[in-house]
Protein backbone atom coordinates (compact mmCIF):
# COMPACT_ATOMS: atom_id res chain seq x y z
CA UNK A 1 0.00 0.00 0.00
CA UNK A 2 2.90 2.68 0.87
CA UNK A 3 4.53 1.48 -2.38
CA UNK A 4 1.06 2.86 -4.36
CA UNK A 5 0.49 5.82 -2.73
CA UNK A 6 4.12 7.21 -3.05
CA UNK A 7 3.93 6.20 -6.94
CA UNK A 8 0.47 8.03 -6.89
CA UNK A 9 1.88 10.96 -5.51
CA UNK A 10 4.50 10.76 -7.67
CA UNK A 11 2.35 11.27 -10.96
CA UNK A 12 0.38 14.20 -9.02
CA UNK A 13 0.88 17.49 -10.53
CA UNK A 14 0.61 20.88 -9.20
CA UNK A 15 -0.45 23.57 -11.47
CA UNK A 16 3.50 24.98 -11.80
CA UNK A 17 4.39 21.53 -12.73
CA UNK A 18 2.05 21.57 -15.39
CA UNK A 19 2.57 24.56 -16.33
CA UNK A 20 6.33 23.83 -16.30
CA UNK A 21 5.75 20.35 -18.49
CA UNK A 22 3.82 22.55 -20.70
CA UNK A 23 6.96 24.80 -21.36
CA UNK A 24 9.40 22.48 -21.90
CA UNK A 25 7.36 20.47 -24.21
CA UNK A 26 9.26 20.10 -27.54
CA UNK A 27 12.11 22.22 -26.22
CA UNK A 28 14.92 22.92 -24.19
CA UNK A 29 14.95 26.00 -21.38
CA UNK A 30 17.13 27.30 -19.11
CA UNK A 31 15.42 28.65 -16.20
CA UNK A 32 15.53 32.39 -16.64
CA UNK A 33 14.10 31.31 -20.22
CA UNK A 34 11.54 29.48 -18.14
CA UNK A 35 10.45 32.66 -16.36
CA UNK A 36 10.48 34.42 -19.68
CA UNK A 37 7.72 32.12 -21.33
CA UNK A 38 5.57 31.52 -18.48
CA UNK A 39 5.20 35.03 -16.66
CA UNK A 40 3.87 37.23 -19.62
CA UNK A 41 0.26 35.93 -19.51
CA UNK A 42 0.65 33.92 -16.06
CA UNK A 43 -2.20 35.36 -13.22
CA UNK A 44 0.30 35.21 -10.83
CA UNK A 45 3.93 36.02 -11.55
CA UNK A 46 6.33 33.10 -11.05
CA UNK A 47 9.10 33.56 -9.10
CA UNK A 48 13.00 32.10 -8.99
CA UNK A 49 12.07 31.09 -5.38
CA UNK A 50 8.95 29.06 -6.45
CA UNK A 51 10.64 27.87 -9.64
CA UNK A 52 13.15 25.91 -8.63
CA UNK A 53 11.28 24.17 -6.28
CA UNK A 54 9.00 22.60 -9.12
CA UNK A 55 11.81 21.84 -10.90
CA UNK A 56 13.64 20.09 -7.93
CA UNK A 57 10.05 18.11 -7.80
CA UNK A 58 9.76 17.72 -11.41
CA UNK A 59 13.41 15.89 -11.50
CA UNK A 60 13.03 13.71 -8.44
CA UNK A 61 9.61 12.56 -10.12
CA UNK A 62 11.18 11.71 -13.38
CA UNK A 63 9.48 13.76 -15.31
CA UNK A 64 11.95 16.35 -17.01
CA UNK A 65 16.01 15.71 -17.25
CA UNK A 66 18.77 18.60 -17.42
CA UNK A 67 22.09 18.59 -18.59
CA UNK A 68 24.65 21.48 -18.34
CA UNK A 69 25.07 24.18 -20.89
CA UNK A 70 28.52 25.45 -22.33
CA UNK A 71 27.95 29.29 -22.53
CA UNK A 72 30.77 29.62 -19.70
CA UNK A 73 31.39 33.39 -21.31
CA UNK A 74 27.68 34.83 -20.91
CA UNK A 75 26.97 33.61 -18.04
CA UNK A 76 30.07 34.70 -15.94
CA UNK A 77 32.00 31.80 -15.49
CA UNK A 78 28.71 29.91 -14.17
CA UNK A 79 27.02 27.26 -16.50
CA UNK A 80 23.25 26.71 -17.02
CA UNK A 81 21.03 24.09 -16.57
CA UNK A 82 18.88 23.38 -19.82
CA UNK A 83 15.89 21.21 -18.84
CA UNK A 84 13.71 19.42 -21.08
CA UNK A 85 10.86 16.70 -20.37
CA UNK A 86 11.32 12.96 -20.41
CA UNK A 87 8.92 10.51 -21.97
CA UNK A 88 7.01 10.10 -18.64
CA UNK A 89 6.58 13.72 -18.40
CA UNK A 90 4.85 14.34 -21.29
CA UNK A 91 2.70 11.26 -20.90
CA UNK A 92 2.38 12.30 -17.22
CA UNK A 93 1.37 15.78 -18.95
CA UNK A 94 -0.94 14.69 -21.61
CA UNK A 95 -2.96 12.00 -19.76
CA UNK A 96 -3.58 15.23 -17.41
CA UNK A 97 -4.50 17.39 -20.28
CA UNK A 98 -6.67 14.30 -21.72
CA UNK A 99 -8.68 13.83 -18.13
CA UNK A 100 -9.43 17.79 -18.28
CA UNK A 101 -10.62 17.67 -21.92
CA UNK A 102 -12.83 15.10 -21.50
CA UNK A 103 -13.95 16.47 -18.11
CA UNK A 104 -14.84 19.34 -20.08
CA UNK A 105 -16.68 17.49 -22.98
CA UNK A 106 -18.99 15.69 -19.64
CA UNK A 107 -19.66 18.93 -18.67
CA UNK A 108 -20.63 20.50 -21.88
CA UNK A 109 -22.68 17.36 -22.76
CA UNK A 110 -24.37 17.77 -19.72
CA UNK A 111 -25.30 21.07 -20.17
CA UNK A 112 -27.15 19.88 -23.48
CA UNK A 113 -29.05 17.56 -21.74
CA UNK A 114 -30.94 20.31 -19.89
CA UNK A 115 -28.74 19.96 -16.88
CA UNK A 116 -28.80 23.90 -14.76
CA UNK B 1 39.17 34.05 0.06
CA UNK B 2 37.07 30.53 0.53
CA UNK B 3 33.85 29.74 0.37
CA UNK B 4 34.08 28.10 4.00
CA UNK B 5 35.80 31.29 5.20
CA UNK B 6 32.97 33.89 4.01
CA UNK B 7 30.52 31.48 5.11
CA UNK B 8 32.19 31.51 9.05
CA UNK B 9 32.52 35.54 8.60
CA UNK B 10 28.91 35.73 7.55
CA UNK B 11 27.76 33.37 10.16
CA UNK B 12 29.54 35.59 12.97
CA UNK B 13 28.12 38.47 11.17
CA UNK B 14 24.79 37.27 12.02
CA UNK B 15 25.24 35.99 15.55
CA UNK B 16 26.45 39.76 16.44
CA UNK B 17 23.53 41.06 14.80
CA UNK B 18 21.84 38.66 17.08
CA UNK B 19 23.34 40.04 20.13
CA UNK B 20 23.28 43.82 19.50
CA UNK B 21 19.35 42.76 18.37
CA UNK B 22 19.08 40.85 22.02
CA UNK B 23 21.20 43.07 24.04
CA UNK B 24 18.48 45.87 22.49
CA UNK B 25 15.52 44.52 22.68
CA UNK B 26 16.47 43.74 26.88
CA UNK B 27 17.52 47.77 27.01
CA UNK B 28 14.01 48.23 25.72
CA UNK B 29 12.39 46.33 27.85
CA UNK B 30 14.70 48.11 30.96
CA UNK B 31 12.80 51.39 29.28
CA UNK B 32 9.42 50.01 29.27
CA UNK B 33 9.83 48.54 33.16
CA UNK B 34 11.37 51.61 34.14
CA UNK B 35 8.40 53.17 35.29
CA UNK B 36 7.12 50.51 37.68
CA UNK B 37 10.65 50.15 39.34
CA UNK B 38 10.02 54.05 39.44
CA UNK B 39 6.82 52.82 40.98
CA UNK B 40 8.91 50.38 43.41
CA UNK B 41 10.96 53.02 44.50
CA UNK B 42 8.27 55.59 45.38
CA UNK B 43 7.29 52.82 47.84
CA UNK B 44 10.56 51.60 48.67
CA UNK B 45 10.90 55.57 49.29
CA UNK B 46 7.95 55.63 51.45
CA UNK B 47 9.09 52.88 53.42
CA UNK B 48 12.74 54.66 53.91
CA UNK B 49 11.10 57.56 55.24
CA UNK B 50 8.20 55.45 57.77
CA UNK B 51 11.46 53.25 59.17
CA UNK B 52 13.05 57.11 60.06
CA UNK B 53 9.84 58.58 61.07
CA UNK B 54 10.58 60.19 64.39
CA UNK B 55 13.45 61.72 63.17
CA UNK B 56 11.09 63.25 60.18
CA UNK B 57 8.72 63.96 62.00
CA UNK B 58 11.11 65.98 64.73
CA UNK B 59 12.14 67.86 61.88
CA UNK B 60 8.89 69.37 61.99
CA UNK B 61 8.65 70.53 65.18
CA UNK B 62 7.56 73.70 63.22
CA UNK B 63 4.64 72.17 63.66
CA UNK B 64 4.08 72.80 66.93
CA UNK B 65 4.37 76.52 65.87
CA UNK B 66 1.45 76.05 63.25
CA UNK B 67 -1.73 78.64 63.51
CA UNK B 68 -4.17 75.63 63.28
CA UNK B 69 -4.99 74.57 66.61
CA UNK B 70 -5.62 71.21 65.29
CA UNK B 71 -2.45 70.50 63.48
CA UNK B 72 -0.61 71.57 66.81
CA UNK B 73 -2.83 68.99 68.64
CA UNK B 74 -2.45 66.10 66.31
CA UNK B 75 1.52 66.50 66.15
CA UNK B 76 1.38 66.89 69.94
CA UNK B 77 -0.32 62.88 70.04
CA UNK B 78 2.14 61.76 67.39
CA UNK B 79 5.32 62.90 69.12
CA UNK B 80 4.18 61.45 72.23
CA UNK B 81 3.09 58.37 70.22
CA UNK B 82 6.58 58.20 68.73
CA UNK B 83 8.50 58.53 72.06
CA UNK B 84 10.61 61.64 70.97
CA UNK B 85 11.55 63.37 73.78
CA UNK B 86 13.10 66.30 72.80
CA UNK B 87 9.52 67.34 71.82
CA UNK B 88 8.97 67.89 75.59
CA UNK B 89 10.21 70.95 75.99
CA UNK B 90 7.93 72.38 73.01
CA UNK B 91 4.65 70.20 74.61
CA UNK B 92 5.41 72.27 77.91
CA UNK B 93 4.51 75.31 75.89
CA UNK B 94 1.67 74.03 74.44
CA UNK B 95 0.17 72.50 77.17
CA UNK B 96 0.35 75.90 78.66
CA UNK B 97 -1.57 78.08 75.56
CA UNK B 98 -5.54 77.98 75.79
CA UNK B 99 -7.37 79.19 73.20
CA UNK B 100 -10.70 78.87 75.00
CA UNK B 101 -11.99 79.41 78.50
CA UNK B 102 -14.10 76.09 80.17
CA UNK B 103 -17.11 78.44 79.55
CA UNK B 104 -16.16 78.92 75.60
CA UNK B 105 -15.38 75.07 75.61
CA UNK B 106 -19.58 74.66 76.77
CA UNK B 107 -20.68 77.65 74.25
CA UNK B 108 -18.36 75.42 71.15
CA UNK B 109 -19.57 71.88 72.67
CA UNK B 110 -23.52 73.13 72.11
CA UNK B 111 -23.49 75.52 69.13
CA UNK B 112 -21.37 73.60 66.96
CA UNK B 113 -21.11 69.83 67.22
CA UNK B 114 -22.27 69.43 63.30
CA UNK B 115 -18.90 70.45 62.08
CA UNK B 116 -16.96 67.62 62.10
CA UNK B 117 -13.53 69.54 61.82
CA UNK B 118 -14.21 72.10 64.78
CA UNK B 119 -15.60 68.76 67.09
CA UNK B 120 -12.37 66.89 66.25
CA UNK B 121 -10.54 69.98 66.81
CA UNK B 122 -11.87 70.20 70.36
CA UNK B 123 -11.36 66.61 70.76
CA UNK B 124 -7.59 66.87 69.64
CA UNK B 125 -7.53 70.18 71.56
CA UNK B 126 -3.63 70.92 71.74
CA UNK B 127 -3.51 71.66 75.20
CA UNK B 128 -5.44 67.37 75.80
CA UNK B 129 -3.39 65.98 73.21
CA UNK B 130 0.17 68.07 75.21
CA UNK B 131 -0.83 66.41 78.35
CA UNK B 132 -1.44 63.16 76.57
CA UNK B 133 1.83 63.02 74.72
CA UNK B 134 3.63 64.28 78.05
CA UNK B 135 2.25 61.43 79.94
CA UNK B 136 3.30 59.23 77.42
CA UNK B 137 6.94 60.37 77.72
CA UNK B 138 6.81 60.21 81.18
CA UNK B 139 7.19 63.85 81.99
CA UNK B 140 4.30 63.30 84.19
CA UNK B 141 6.42 65.81 86.95
CA UNK B 142 6.06 68.43 84.31
CA UNK B 143 2.48 68.17 83.20
CA UNK B 144 1.57 67.94 87.00
CA UNK B 145 2.79 71.21 87.55
CA UNK B 146 1.24 72.79 84.56
CA UNK B 147 -1.98 71.19 85.70
CA UNK B 148 -1.26 72.53 89.11
CA UNK B 149 -0.83 76.16 87.47
CA UNK B 150 -4.29 75.74 85.56
CA UNK B 151 -6.92 73.54 87.02
CA UNK B 152 -9.36 73.48 84.23
CA UNK B 153 -6.91 71.55 82.11
CA UNK B 154 -8.39 68.47 83.70
CA UNK B 155 -12.06 69.28 83.86
CA UNK B 156 -11.48 70.03 79.70
CA UNK B 157 -9.68 67.03 79.50
CA UNK B 158 -12.56 64.66 81.14
CA UNK B 159 -15.46 66.65 79.85
CA UNK B 160 -14.34 67.49 76.46
CA UNK B 161 -13.06 64.81 75.11
CA UNK B 162 -16.29 62.58 76.23
CA UNK B 163 -19.07 64.88 75.27
CA UNK B 164 -17.78 65.57 72.04
CA UNK B 165 -17.61 62.53 71.01
CA UNK B 166 -21.05 61.64 71.89
CA UNK B 167 -22.43 64.28 70.19
CA UNK B 168 -20.14 63.68 67.21
CA UNK B 169 -21.81 60.04 67.11
CA UNK B 170 -25.50 61.69 67.11
CA UNK B 171 -25.23 64.86 65.31
CA UNK B 172 -22.87 64.51 62.42
CA UNK B 173 -23.95 64.34 59.37
CA UNK B 174 -21.75 63.83 56.73
CA UNK B 175 -22.22 61.91 52.92
CA UNK B 176 -20.71 58.67 54.05
CA UNK B 177 -22.04 58.83 57.78
CA UNK B 178 -23.96 55.79 56.86
CA UNK B 179 -20.06 54.57 56.39
CA UNK B 180 -18.53 56.27 58.98
CA UNK B 181 -21.22 55.03 61.58
CA UNK B 182 -19.72 51.76 62.16
CA UNK B 183 -16.22 52.96 62.58
CA UNK B 184 -17.33 55.39 64.87
CA UNK B 185 -18.81 53.18 67.21
CA UNK B 186 -16.22 51.04 67.09
CA UNK B 187 -13.99 53.83 68.02
CA UNK B 188 -15.95 55.20 70.85
CA UNK B 189 -17.12 51.85 71.91
CA UNK B 190 -14.10 50.25 71.66
CA UNK B 191 -15.40 47.71 69.83
CA UNK B 192 -11.25 47.31 68.27
CA UNK B 193 -11.75 43.45 67.93
CA UNK B 194 -14.76 43.20 65.96
CA UNK B 195 -13.79 42.03 62.30
CA UNK B 196 -17.92 43.69 60.56
CA UNK B 197 -16.40 47.11 59.82
CA UNK B 198 -13.46 45.80 58.04
CA UNK B 199 -15.11 45.22 54.63
CA UNK B 200 -16.98 48.78 55.21
CA UNK B 201 -13.84 50.30 55.79
CA UNK B 202 -12.28 48.72 53.03
CA UNK B 203 -14.88 49.85 50.82
CA UNK B 204 -14.26 53.70 52.43
CA UNK B 205 -10.71 53.32 51.37
CA UNK B 206 -12.11 54.32 47.88
CA UNK B 207 -14.17 56.72 49.08
CA UNK B 208 -13.33 60.28 46.91
CA UNK B 209 -13.31 61.92 50.29
CA UNK B 210 -9.87 62.74 51.64
CA UNK B 211 -11.27 62.88 54.98
CA UNK B 212 -13.12 59.36 54.84
CA UNK B 213 -10.55 57.88 53.81
CA UNK B 214 -8.51 58.91 56.46
CA UNK B 215 -11.37 57.84 58.95
CA UNK B 216 -11.19 54.42 57.21
CA UNK B 217 -6.95 53.93 57.34
CA UNK B 218 -7.41 54.78 61.03
CA UNK B 219 -9.96 52.64 61.62
CA UNK B 220 -7.80 49.68 59.75
CA UNK B 221 -4.71 50.42 61.79
CA UNK B 222 -6.69 49.93 64.82
CA UNK B 223 -8.26 46.84 63.78
CA UNK B 224 -5.34 45.41 61.70
CA UNK B 225 -7.13 45.23 58.53
CA UNK B 226 -4.75 46.40 56.25
CA UNK B 227 -3.40 43.85 53.86
CA UNK B 228 0.16 44.11 52.53
CA UNK B 229 -0.78 46.08 49.61
CA UNK B 230 -2.86 48.34 51.06
CA UNK B 231 -0.52 49.05 53.41
CA UNK B 232 1.92 50.16 51.07
CA UNK B 233 -0.81 52.59 49.55
CA UNK B 234 -2.05 54.07 52.38
CA UNK B 235 1.64 54.27 53.18
CA UNK B 236 2.61 55.92 49.86
CA UNK B 237 -0.17 58.42 50.21
CA UNK B 238 0.41 59.65 53.10
CA UNK B 239 3.62 60.44 52.95
CA UNK B 240 2.97 61.82 49.94
CA UNK B 241 0.72 63.82 52.13
CA UNK B 242 3.03 64.89 54.54
CA UNK B 243 5.30 66.25 51.80
CA UNK B 244 3.31 67.84 49.80
CA UNK B 245 1.03 70.11 52.09
CA UNK B 246 2.79 73.42 53.24
CA UNK B 247 2.57 72.92 57.05
CA UNK B 248 2.35 76.82 57.18
CA UNK B 249 -0.90 77.16 55.01
CA UNK B 250 -3.89 78.75 56.03
CA UNK B 251 -5.74 76.15 54.28
CA UNK B 252 -8.41 74.42 57.10
CA UNK B 253 -8.49 71.59 55.34
CA UNK B 254 -5.36 71.58 54.20
CA UNK B 255 -3.93 71.78 57.52
CA UNK B 256 -6.57 69.11 58.85
CA UNK B 257 -5.48 66.39 56.35
CA UNK B 258 -1.67 67.30 57.07
CA UNK B 259 -2.70 66.51 61.08
CA UNK B 260 -4.43 63.46 60.00
CA UNK B 261 -1.34 61.75 58.04
CA UNK B 262 0.78 62.95 60.74
CA UNK B 263 -1.50 60.98 63.52
CA UNK B 264 -2.05 57.58 60.87
CA UNK B 265 1.55 57.62 60.08
CA UNK B 266 2.52 57.50 63.84
CA UNK B 267 0.11 55.14 64.76
CA UNK B 268 1.25 52.94 61.22
CA UNK B 269 4.74 53.49 62.32
CA UNK B 270 4.39 51.92 65.71
CA UNK B 271 2.10 48.92 64.26
CA UNK B 272 4.31 48.45 61.33
CA UNK B 273 7.39 49.48 62.45
CA UNK B 274 8.78 45.62 62.53
CA UNK B 275 8.07 45.13 59.00
CA UNK B 276 9.48 48.10 57.69
CA UNK B 277 13.07 47.24 59.04
CA UNK B 278 12.05 43.66 57.92
CA UNK B 279 11.73 44.99 54.57
CA UNK B 280 14.85 46.92 54.75
CA UNK B 281 16.42 43.71 55.99
CA UNK B 282 15.25 41.94 52.48
CA UNK B 283 17.56 44.02 50.35
CA UNK B 284 14.90 46.72 49.48
CA UNK B 285 16.33 49.73 50.79
CA UNK B 286 16.61 52.65 48.69
CA UNK B 287 20.24 53.06 47.96
CA UNK B 288 21.13 49.20 47.22
CA UNK B 289 17.88 49.06 45.14
CA UNK B 290 18.90 51.63 43.13
CA UNK B 291 22.91 50.61 42.86
CA UNK B 292 21.26 47.59 41.85
CA UNK B 293 18.85 49.58 39.04
CA UNK B 294 22.12 51.80 37.99
CA UNK B 295 24.00 48.30 37.84
CA UNK B 296 21.58 46.66 35.24
CA UNK B 297 21.65 50.12 33.32
CA UNK B 298 25.16 50.05 32.87
CA UNK B 299 25.59 46.25 31.91
CA UNK B 300 22.35 46.34 29.21
CA UNK B 301 23.91 49.90 27.72
CA UNK B 302 27.65 48.20 27.69
CA UNK B 303 26.65 45.24 26.29
CA UNK B 304 24.65 47.20 23.52
CA UNK B 305 27.93 49.22 22.89
CA UNK B 306 30.12 45.91 22.81
CA UNK B 307 27.44 44.41 20.41
CA UNK B 308 27.32 47.37 18.11
CA UNK B 309 30.98 47.90 17.87
CA UNK B 310 31.53 44.32 17.38
CA UNK B 311 28.78 44.57 14.62
CA UNK B 312 30.67 47.04 12.98
CA UNK B 313 34.21 45.52 13.26
CA UNK B 314 32.42 42.60 11.63
CA UNK B 315 30.49 44.50 9.19
CA UNK B 316 33.68 46.42 8.10
CA UNK B 317 35.32 42.96 7.79
CA UNK B 318 32.95 41.83 5.53
CA UNK B 319 33.44 44.70 3.59
CA UNK B 320 36.45 43.29 2.43
CA UNK B 321 34.70 40.39 0.72
CA UNK B 322 32.94 43.04 -1.82
CA UNK B 323 36.42 42.90 -3.77
CA UNK B 324 35.21 39.79 -4.56
CA UNK B 325 32.21 40.31 -6.33
CA UNK B 326 28.90 39.92 -6.14
CA UNK B 327 29.01 36.34 -8.67
CA UNK B 328 31.54 35.18 -5.99
CA UNK B 329 28.96 35.98 -2.84
CA UNK B 330 26.98 34.24 -4.89
CA UNK B 331 28.78 30.89 -6.02
CA UNK B 332 29.46 31.00 -2.22
CA UNK B 333 25.63 29.84 -1.35
CA UNK B 334 24.25 28.93 -4.82
CA UNK B 335 24.40 26.13 -7.33
CA UNK B 336 26.37 27.13 -10.12
CA UNK B 337 22.60 27.29 -12.59
CA UNK B 338 21.02 29.31 -10.07
CA UNK B 339 24.10 31.53 -10.08
CA UNK B 340 24.57 31.83 -13.95
CA UNK B 341 20.79 32.68 -13.49
CA UNK B 342 20.52 35.53 -11.17
CA UNK B 343 23.41 36.82 -13.24
CA UNK B 344 21.78 37.08 -16.19
CA UNK B 345 18.61 38.47 -14.52
CA UNK B 346 20.63 40.80 -13.22
CA UNK B 347 21.83 42.02 -16.60
CA UNK B 348 18.15 42.11 -17.79
CA UNK B 349 17.20 44.55 -15.10
CA UNK B 350 19.99 46.88 -15.67
CA UNK B 351 19.20 47.15 -19.12
CA UNK B 352 15.84 48.23 -18.35
CA UNK B 353 15.35 51.62 -16.93
CA UNK B 354 14.95 51.08 -13.36
CA UNK B 355 16.80 53.27 -10.60
CA UNK B 356 19.75 51.07 -8.72
CA UNK B 357 18.32 51.14 -5.76
CA UNK B 358 14.73 49.37 -7.16
CA UNK B 359 17.51 46.54 -9.08
CA UNK B 360 19.00 45.69 -5.71
CA UNK B 361 16.36 45.50 -4.52
CA UNK B 362 14.32 43.29 -6.33
CA UNK B 363 17.80 41.36 -6.34
CA UNK B 364 17.87 41.49 -2.93
CA UNK B 365 14.13 39.89 -2.70
CA UNK B 366 14.91 37.13 -5.05
CA UNK B 367 18.29 36.37 -3.44
CA UNK B 368 16.21 35.95 -0.11
CA UNK B 369 13.13 33.74 -1.83
CA UNK B 370 16.36 31.49 -3.32
CA UNK B 371 17.84 31.18 0.04
CA UNK B 372 14.46 30.27 1.60
CA UNK B 373 14.15 27.58 -1.20
CA UNK B 374 17.05 26.58 -1.55
CA UNK B 375 17.95 25.76 2.34
CA UNK B 376 14.47 24.98 3.03
CA UNK B 377 11.61 24.30 0.82
CA UNK B 378 14.02 22.00 -1.35
CA UNK B 379 14.93 19.63 2.09
CA UNK B 380 11.45 19.25 3.23
CA UNK B 381 10.36 18.29 -0.39
CA UNK B 382 13.46 16.22 -0.99
CA UNK B 383 11.87 14.11 2.83
CA UNK B 384 9.04 12.48 0.34
CA UNK B 385 10.00 12.81 -3.03
CA UNK B 386 11.91 9.82 -4.51
CA UNK B 387 15.43 9.52 -5.07
CA UNK B 388 16.93 8.47 -7.96
CA UNK B 389 17.35 5.18 -6.88
CA UNK B 390 13.67 4.49 -6.52
CA UNK B 391 12.80 5.77 -9.40
CA UNK B 392 15.52 3.46 -11.25
CA UNK B 393 13.62 0.53 -9.41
Amino acid sequence: MPRQKDDADSVRLSAIEEDILTALLGRELYGLELLGLMNPDRPKELSFGSLYPALNRLEKKGFIRWRWGDEQDESGGARRKYYQVTGLGANTLSQAQQYRISLAQRILGWFALGGI
Amino acid sequence: MSKKNTQQKTLVFVMVCVGFLGSSIFAGINIFTARQKNQDFSQLDAEEKFSRLPEYLLKDLKLLKNKDALVRSTTARALGDLQSKEAIPELIVLLKESPFSDDEFRIILDNTVSDRYKVRSIVHSECHSASEALAKLGAVPQLILSFKKSEYFIFRKKSCFAKALQEWKEKTTPQSTKLLKPLVDTTINGETSSQKVIPILTELLNNPDNLSQYSAIDGLVALDGLNESQLRKVMLKVINELEVIDVLSDSNEKAFAKSLAIDISAKMYLKYNQKFKESAIRGLSISQSRQIRDRQWMLTGSASVISLCLLLLTFFSLQQLQRIGWRGHLICYFPDEVVSELIAFRRELTETNKSPLSIETRLLYVVFTLIWAFYIQINIDNLWLPSKDQRRR
